[in-house]
């Protein structure tokens, strides 16, 4: 089948990011995208969903029917699934898969495209479907009009240019001081809509300024981390990789540096502060599940950190989410006045 | 005998400023939190310098030094404030408390070596 898509048959070792960079002026709006998952097997609906993906931000993905419960089990972060109830000589009846999607992953929107079912089918899958609040329902001849559904889903929310590129730049920072000699890549940002934990390691820190509340999280895996401190890369020595307090130490470092850089970048003075509302957040640790109680894309950074001597070995993946749940207002958003006057650099010593 | 003390939550920190000194001629004394920062500095009155974090669990790094000058009425010490913290009212309860300078987290040894050494003297 020809297309544009790229295919995932199977897991991949490491879940990838979206394209589209975060450059402009400070009240635009960030470009971000966001990864669909398009279960298809028909080669008109598959051209037409990779040109809709195309003009709406959205990075296209083809995965096989069967391979479906395995890609989904891979931990990608994904913003969406597309899918064709009726799949062409696949094992799977698409719309069973719908079901099974909607009642695994019910944060992921889920849009059906209904072509070529009888109306019958049609109706009762209507109905089947009516408690699945997740799905929208659509046929090619009305593709555009979904245009209006992925906004309102996962680009509802406005992340100014300018503090995605700070954010990303805090995060550079903090990471090379954190990792000596390792080289140090941000994919471009995207928004998700899993609540999906990846690794074992996994750090949680309140950000609060007065146009926004809620938190920051670090999530890796042991491993990468713990072969970073055998390497030398890191404050431990390499007889201390063994003891697991030294990675989490290593992450809570981390999240500690980029947490005060991003208060001191955009104040907390207005912030309403821990007397403010709150919501449970609630960790699911069999399913690697974390729910901040609010249906709002999260916006994601997948960092990427390897040795240049031997950068398989000793490649660690970061994944950096923001999930701004208690509030957001962008038309506040503003940088601390402190650092636009200028103060002292990071490292050096200021006498008083 | 210790002549430079560490003091922040985050061993990672310890670790790193720790060596750092450490591989440089100082004698370093760790601490974990403002509480156990204290508790050495009464027991070690040979320390000269102290290189503390601001936001700590148990007791803070700027509650820590205002007990140093008030309960321990050590007025000697120099101590010097390593923290993620920039806000100008956080610098000025330092300095009323008795800091003697601040440093905005991640640690550079090489760009303060020079001071820590004349601090600690």
């Amino acid at each position: 089948m020809e297309t544009a898509l790229p295919e995932i048959e199977n897991p991949p070792a490491d879940a990838g990011t979206a394209a589209g960079a975060a450059n402009g002026a400070a009240p635009e709006p960030a470009e971000l995208v966001s990864k669909v998952l398009v279960i298809e097997t028909d080669a008109c609906a598959l051209a037409a969903i990779r040109d809709f993906c195309d003009a709406n931000g959205l990075q296209g993905h083809k995965v096989h029917p069967l391979n479906v419960p395995a890609v989904l089990r891979s931990r990608i972060d994904l913003g969406a699934v597309f899918v064709g109830a009726e799949l062409q000589g696949a094992v799977t009846d698409g719309l069973a898969l719908a079901r099974d999607i909607a009642w695994l992953r019910p944060e992921l929107p889920l849009f059906l495209r209904m072509d070529g079912m009888p109306e019958a089918e049609a109706e009762a899958a209507a109905i089947a479907l009516q408690r699945e609040p997740s799905v929208v329902r659509y046929t090619l001849a009305e593709i555009d009009a979904l245009k209006a559904e992925v906004d309102r889903k996962l680009f509802d929310r406005v992340y100014p240019t300018s503090l995605v590129r700070t954010l990303g730049e805090m995060t550079q920072s903090a990471l090379g001081s954190q990792f000596k000699g390792m080289q140090v890549r941000l994919d471009p940002p995207y928004v998700v809509r899993d609540r999906l934990i990846h690794g074992e390691l996994f750090t949680l820190i309140p950000m609060e300024t007065p146009w926004c509340r809620g938190f920051m999280t670090l999530q890796t895996d042991a491993g990468s981390l713990r072969r970073a401190v055998v390497a030398g890369r890191t404050a431990f020595s390499a007889e201390e990789s063994a003891d697991f307090r030294n990675l989490n130490a290593i992450l809570g470092e981390l999240t500690n540096l980029v947490w005060g850089a991003f208060r001191n970048r955009f104040g907390t003075e207005g912030a309403s502060g821990s007397f403010g509302v709150q919501v449970p957040i609630i960790v699911n640790h069999l399913h690697r599940y974390i729910s901040f109680g609010t249906e709002s894309p999260q916006l994601c950074f997948k960092c990427q950190l390897w040795s240049p001597e031997d950068p398989e070995a000793t490649a660690i993946t970061i994944y950096q989410r923001f999930a701004f749940s208690l509030s957001w207002a962008p038309e506040l958003y503003r940088e601390s006045e402190a650092l636009l006057s200028g103060f002292v650099e990071s490292g050096e010593l200021e006498l008083f | 005998m210790a002549n430079v003390l560490v003091v922040d939550d985050s061993s990672t920190v310890r670790n790193e400023v720790g060596n750092f000194l450490g591989s440089n001629g100082f004698q370093v004394a760790l601490a974990v939190d403002g509480h156990d920062g204290l508790a050495k500095l009464r027991q070690d009155s040979g320390i000269k310098l102290v290189v503390c974090d601001v936001n700590m669990p148990n007791m803070d790094g700027l509650t820590m030094v205002e007990r140093v000058r008030s309960e321990l009425g050590n007025h000697k010490v120099n101590i010097v404030m390593l923290t993620t913290e920039s806000s100008p009212a956080m610098k000025e309860r330092g300095k009323a408390a008795g800091v003697k300078g601040w440093i905005v987290k991640p640690f550079n040894g090489a760009a303060v070596l020079g001071s820590f050494q004349k601090l600690a003297a």
